[in-house]
């Protein structure tokens, strides 16, 4: 204490500067302490909110909107944004806050919002102004707190003697992604001005295309009747027996397909798996490619392609399955490439404790180190290669048993291989479950070559190259 | 569970046990998860866990266990479950989770500690962990000594 105040002093009488002047010197030096997230700041029913300023492309007061008949209440209709048609949300209405009574004529305060690719336009009652703050300041929601949903709530954050409600546009906006896709479907087909301009707003592929998929199974359905399905049938329990390889729609149609090949094989006598060798061999065309080994530098560029844009800071990566930690090093490397101004955390879980609790200390073959994993390794004392400290802090492994709960924070990328087809049915529906509520709005999830998502309307398939990588819808 | 943390636990756990019980047998069962914290078998010590991670470390085991265990500790013949049988236990735990945690502390992982609680009753259940009601996973480990059955039951979760 006596030292600071001596300094004071002493730059008090040096410099000659008078008790006002320290005081702004001071409130400047507050100022300047990080600010790392701007936010707009409006207000909904005399309560402040705010939304992170990079989604937020303008603001705009307008009047008349085009009605759209038959859309969900909270949505006023359309307008027509320089040439853009967006359709416009009415946050009081989505939220169940009450709404005066618009006298028509009236210009609404409008948020131009951008979610992805699409803009939506946002009423509410003010816009206020930008505000900067430090993102560390951003608390949590608490449950009491907000009249609307918490989910929608990205946290709450003070400044200067302001309380504002952090949402989560994102959120907000993906959640209800399915209705607005079919509404925008709508709109496009009421709206007569710029007809041409529809191309825009409709979505790829509303759906995983499980027809298509089916076609195929069913033109596996065996020619010989019954002995073939029953022989399938114990074909199917003899993997789970064994080899604890549950069959589902994850995998079935590339079982159905290896039946086949193998009935052809072993002739239909032969055709039963009768001890965990057959089983092994049934399954050994299964596994995606390096599986359990350092990964080629073909496969390593295959998967570099996946990865989407992004520009978040942090990314965070599930990869439940790990094994001995080939995927999480590979994947690591891979994104530190990619995003090499982010932070990047990889959850790598596994339930064969031997497995992953060797993972952190895994030495790098002397062919890999040599590869394209070159400039990840570095050289212990004793010859071997292991990965430098930088890429070691990426991954967290965990003795975690995923079909349990998974205590983790929501995730970019879901990276999944082999491992579905090895729970148990209900297991698998969890975990599905567990990846729509884990994988932001922009993540994607990445399965084993022979699985896939079926029947789940939540995510769009895409092909990259020759990898399937799965986004949210 | 971070497979940091496991080795110190099933370490410490090994060795105290074995010195408290006077270089008495102990053999290490296999690991395993279970999908909730639950304990089953009848005397509980609690031990609360926070820093890197929050949960709790709970030491599980049958009342004549508990009983034979705190007897040998105190070079005594204990008749009933009394406060002197419980407090031991209670120190049991408290010594095992110490020592865990100052190993963990050496290998860069900061943990804090609660004074242990001692749960017992036939008919026990211990809720899982945190304000949401999802289960945490626990990681078991159990030892087996001459006395009976000990399981740790580890279920802690990573501080986001």
């Amino acid at each position: 204490m006596d030292t600071v105040n001596s300094s004071a002093t002493a730059v008090t009488e040096s410099k000659q500067i008078t008790p006002e002047t320290i005081d702004i010197e001071k409130e400047k030096k507050e100022e300047m302490s990080v600010i790392d997230f701007k936010m707009i700041t409006f207000s909904l029913a005399g309560k402040d909110y705010a939304i992170d300023i990079m989604k937020v492309k303008e603001i705009a007061k307008a009047g008349r909107f085009t009605y759209v008949p038959n859309a969900l209440p909270f949505v006023l209709g359309v307008y027509n944004l320089r040439g853009d048609i967006i359709p416009i949300i009415d946050f009081r209405i989505f939220f169940n806050i009450e709404v005066a009574e618009k006298k028509s004529g009236d210009l609404e305060n409008l948020l131009i919002v951008t979610v992805g690719e699409q803009s939506f336009g946002v009423v509410v009652d003010e816009i206020d102004s930008v505000v900067g703050i430090q993102k560390s300041t951003i608390q949590p929601p608490h449950p009491l707190f907000g009249d609307i949903n918490i989910k929608y709530i990205y946290g709450v954050v003070e400044s200067n003697k302001h309380l504002y409600i952090l949402l989560d546009i994102d959120r907000i906006f993906t959640s209800r992604m399915t209705d607005k896709k079919q509404n925008s479907a709508a709109m496009q087909k009421n709206v007569f001005v710029h007809a041409e301009r529809d191309t825009g707003v409709m979505p790829v592929s509303a759906k995983v295309q499980p027809a298509a998929k089916s076609a195929s199974p069913a033109a596996v359905a065996p020619a010989s009747g019954n002995k073939n399905n029953k022989d399938y049938s114990f074909v199917v329990s003899s993997l789970e027996e064994f080899k604890k390889f549950y069959v589902t729609d994850v995998n079935e149609e590339w079982v159905k397909h290896r039946f086949e090949e193998w009935v052809k094989e072993r002739g239909t006598k032969g055709s039963q798996l009768q001890n965990e060798e057959d089983a092994d061999n049934f399954l050994k065309s299964f596994w995606s490619k390096n599986s359990d080994a350092w990964w080629s530098k073909e496969y390593a560029d295959a998967v570099y392609k996946l990865f989407p844009d992004n520009s978040a800071k942090q990314i965070v990566v599930w990869n439940p399955g790990c094994g001995k930690g080939y995927e999480s090093y590979s994947l690591a490397c891979l994104l530190k490439k990619r995003y090499p101004e982010s932070k990047i955390r990889i959850y790598a879980h596994d339930i064969d404790l031997l497995n992953v609790s060797n993972a952190p200390l895994v030495s790098v073959s002397t062919d890999a180190a040599n590869s394209w994993y070159a400039p990840y390794v570095t050289k212990k004392a004793n010859g071997e290669y292991t990965f430098t400290q930088e890429i070691k802090d990426i991954i967290m492994f965990e003795y975690h048993d995923c079909t349990n709960t998974n205590a983790i924070p929501v995730v970019d990328i879901v990276f999944a291989r082999d491992i579905i087809s090895l729970m148990p049915k209900t297991a698998q529906n969890a975990v599905f479950d567990d990846f729509e509520e884990k994988v932001k709005g922009n993540g994607i999830v990445i399965l084993g070559e022979n699985e896939a998502i079926s029947n789940r309307s939540t995510w769009g398939e895409k092909m990259v190259g020759s990898l399937v990588v799965y986004s949210k819808q | 569970m971070r497979v940091e943390y496991i080795n110190p636990f099933v370490e410490i756990s090994y060795k105290i046990l074995k010195e408290v019980l006077g270089g008495a047998d102990v053999k290490r069962g296999n690991l395993y998860l279970k999908s909730t914290a639950m304990p089953v078998m009848g005397v509980a010590a609690l031990v609360g866990l926070a820093g890197d991670v929050e949960g709790r470390v709970l030491f599980d085991m049958t009342e004549e266990t508990a009983l034979k265990i705190a007897s040998k500790m105190n070079n005594e013949d204990l008749p009933a479950f009394d406060d002197l049988a419980k407090a031991t236990i209670s120190e049991l735990a408290n010594l095992i989770t110490a020592q865990a945690v100052t190993k963990l502390h050496e290998l860069g992982f900061k943990f804090d500690l609660t004074p242990p609680a001692l749960f017992a009753d036939k008919q026990m259940e211990i809720a899982a962990l945190g304000n949401t009601s999802e289960n945490v996973e626990a990681l078991i480990v159990p030892l087996i000594t001459e006395y009976g059955k000990i399981e740790i039951n580890v279920a802690i979760r990573e501080r986001t």
